[in-house]
């Protein structure tokens, strides 16, 4: 063996990783050839220098109290084969009865039965409990109208018979939605649009554009839904969806998507929209002095669209906090849904800076 | 206990593995135990490899408080996640999994949160333990701490963590390609290329190299 065959395997043999033939030929070179033995020197004294590199660690005893406590609050872990006996005698339990309802199948069908009822009682139940699904489910029904009138006591101080629609120019209805709403540009815009009940003189608004757009009551003023058949005349307080297509005298329709999305739901949007705004801020100029926000701009369009149906939930549900946080999400991202595919660097720094000011990515990170 | 007695005559008696084998059934046992719920057993594993583990978070961290926290992380998943080791003879090498995986996901979202800092490596890491006069020697040492130190943080994070496992920890290449999931091809290249570079850092306490 020469040198240059040696010494690509000297730090190998050093940590005695070569297998055994390698090792004897380098071995033998090594023997022979100061040159080679000094390299391996050179590695055995950087490997007692390394040694004596002391950390000045100690391991302390509330680390092991900080462990234990953590464990504590935690699970155990989960057991593999048949460690836990109750669970063992779960399973043979389980394994016993569905052996009996093989045997017996008259019992196995009654019970199937029973679970189909109590399944669906439990469904109506919770429909019956949930006032808007109530509403949504009796709007389907033939002999029923929908329509909707405005609140005689509403909390809007012009009072009225048709919801309006204001948007950011509109004035101080809006002013309450955020002040990143207050641009306008033509092309592609998505606006959020508030519903307050306006003077009863009033003619509806003709221009509606063609969008979704809904109403939490509490920020706004009421909605009506009224629901009429032969002989009741049911009053609801819904935050509505207008199908603008169809928007002429006062008619609506309630396409509210009112199933409950759940705190997970909140939770996975919540997190959806950090990630957007921290993309958004992490965003680089591409070319000159515009910024490519072509990906968030359509993100932000889906995440607006579901931040509104899942405030519109937290308010049905009376849950405030939820409700204040995605209404402190949606003036960002109408900021983003309304920019240009490739807005200017001044542009995105004015959302950038509103972001910063706001905290709005700390604040989610928390939530 | 009579084994292990039984195991540590063995070694005394100049059986090779014999410890080894006796330091393995222990662990299993203690696995087996903890899967149980016996907690005591987790102590056990815990004062058996807390030290190492704090070591090598040390070394890739760079922060004492840091590296305190994520152990107490890794040994708190290591405890919840007991069910998904298959091979109890691995425990070591799971931990240290775990361990690396916790340091790299600080070490990811420290860098996250400084993305816009500039960081002088110089200062930030590796503040001086204790200022009381000491012997010449000690200063050496400490000095030596020092620039180890340093230079560690100063290799980037494939290189620091294939160094420290094999040079600080004396891992094996095997153990360490488990550990990290890199092939052995990549992690001997990454290990003579930071051994190369703390060489070049640390030559002046090296007997005077470069």
């Amino acid at each position: 063996m020469r040198c240059v065959d040696c010494l690509p395997f000297i730090e190998e043999y050093f940590d005695g990783e070569t297998d055994a033939r390698t090792g004897a030929s380098v071995g033998a070179h090594l023997a022979a050839c100061a040159d080679c033995a000094a390299a391996l020197d050179a590695l055995r004294f950087e490997q007692e220098t390394y040694a004596r590199y002391d950390r000045q660690l100690e391991v302390s005893p509330t680390l092991w109290a900080a462990v234990s406590a953590e464990i504590a609050r935690g699970p155990l872990p989960k057991k593999s084969g048949n460690g836990h006996p109750f669970l063992a005698r779960l399973r043979e339990g389980f394994a016993a009865t569905l052996a009996a309802l093989t045997l017996r199948p008259a019992l196995a069908s009654s019970l199937a039965l029973l679970v189909v009822g109590v399944t669906a009682g439990a469904l109506w139940l919770s429909l019956a409990r949930h006032p808007a699904m109530k509403n949504q489910l009796a709007s389907n029904e033939p002999g029923r109208t929908t329509t909707v009138n405005p609140s005689p006591a509403s909390t809007n101080a012009s009072g009225g018979d048709t919801p309006t629609r204001n948007t950011a120019d509109d004035g101080p209805a809006v002013a309450g939605i955020g002040q990143p709403n207050s641009r306008r540009e033509s092309g592609g815009r998505v606006e959020a649009t508030r519903y307050t009940t306006p003077p009863a003189t009033s003619a509806p608004d003709e221009s509606v554009e063609k969008l979704l757009a809904y109403t939490p009551p509490a920020a706004r003023g009421s909605n009506i839904v009224v629901i009429k058949d032969d002989d009741h005349e049911t009053r609801q307080d819904l935050p509505v969806f207008v199908n603008t297509a169809s928007a002429g005298e006062g008619v609506v329709t309630t396409d509210a998507r009112l199933a409950d999305p759940g705190d997970k739901e909140v939770a996975r949007h919540v997190e959806r929209a950090q990630m957007l705004l921290r993309s958004f801020k992490n965003a680089r100029p591409a070319e000159g002095d515009t910024v490519n926000v072509a990906y968030e701009k359509t993100n932000a369009r889906k995440l607006l669209a579901e931040n509104a149906t899942l405030q519109l939930d937290a308010e049905t549900r009376g849950d405030k906090d939820t409700a204040q946080v995605l209404d402190s999400i949606e003036p960002f991202l109408l900021d983003i849904a309304n920019l240009r595919d490739q807005p200017s660097r001044e542009e995105v720094r004015s959302v950038k800076e509103r972001m910063k000011k706001t905290e709005i990515i700390a604040a989610l990170q928390v939530y | 206990m009579k084994r292990l007695a039984a195991n540590t005559m063995s070694v005394e008696l100049g059986q090779p593995g014999a410890h080894a084998g006796a330091l393995m059934n222990s662990m299993e046992e203690l696995v087996a135990r903890v899967r149980s719920g016996d907690e005591e057993a987790f102590r056990l594993i815990f004062e058996r490899y807390s030290r190492p583990l704090l070591g090598f978070i040390f070394d890739m961290v760079g922060d004492r408080h840091t590296a305190e926290d994520l152990a107490q992380e890794t040994f708190v998943r290591a405890f919840r996640g007991l069910s998904s080791l298959r091979d109890e003879t691995k425990l070591s090498t799971w931990l240290f999994q775990i361990a690396k995986n916790v340091a790299r996901e600080s070490l990811r979202s420290r860098r996250r949160d400084s993305a816009n800092v500039e960081i002088d490596d110089e200062e930030v890491f590796f503040e001086p333990h204790d200022h009381r006069p000491t012997p010449a020697g000690q200063l050496l040492d400490k000095e030596l701490n020092g620039v180890i130190g340093k230079a560690l943080m100063r290799l980037d994070e494939d290189k620091r963590l294939v160094f420290t496992l094999k040079v600080l920890q004396q891992r094996s290449y095997e153990e360490i390609a488990e550990i990290t999931g890199f092939s052995v091809g990549k992690l001997k290249t990454d290990l003579h290329r930071a051994r190369a570079e703390m060489r070049r850092r640390i030559g002046p306490y090296l007997g005077g190299e470069q």
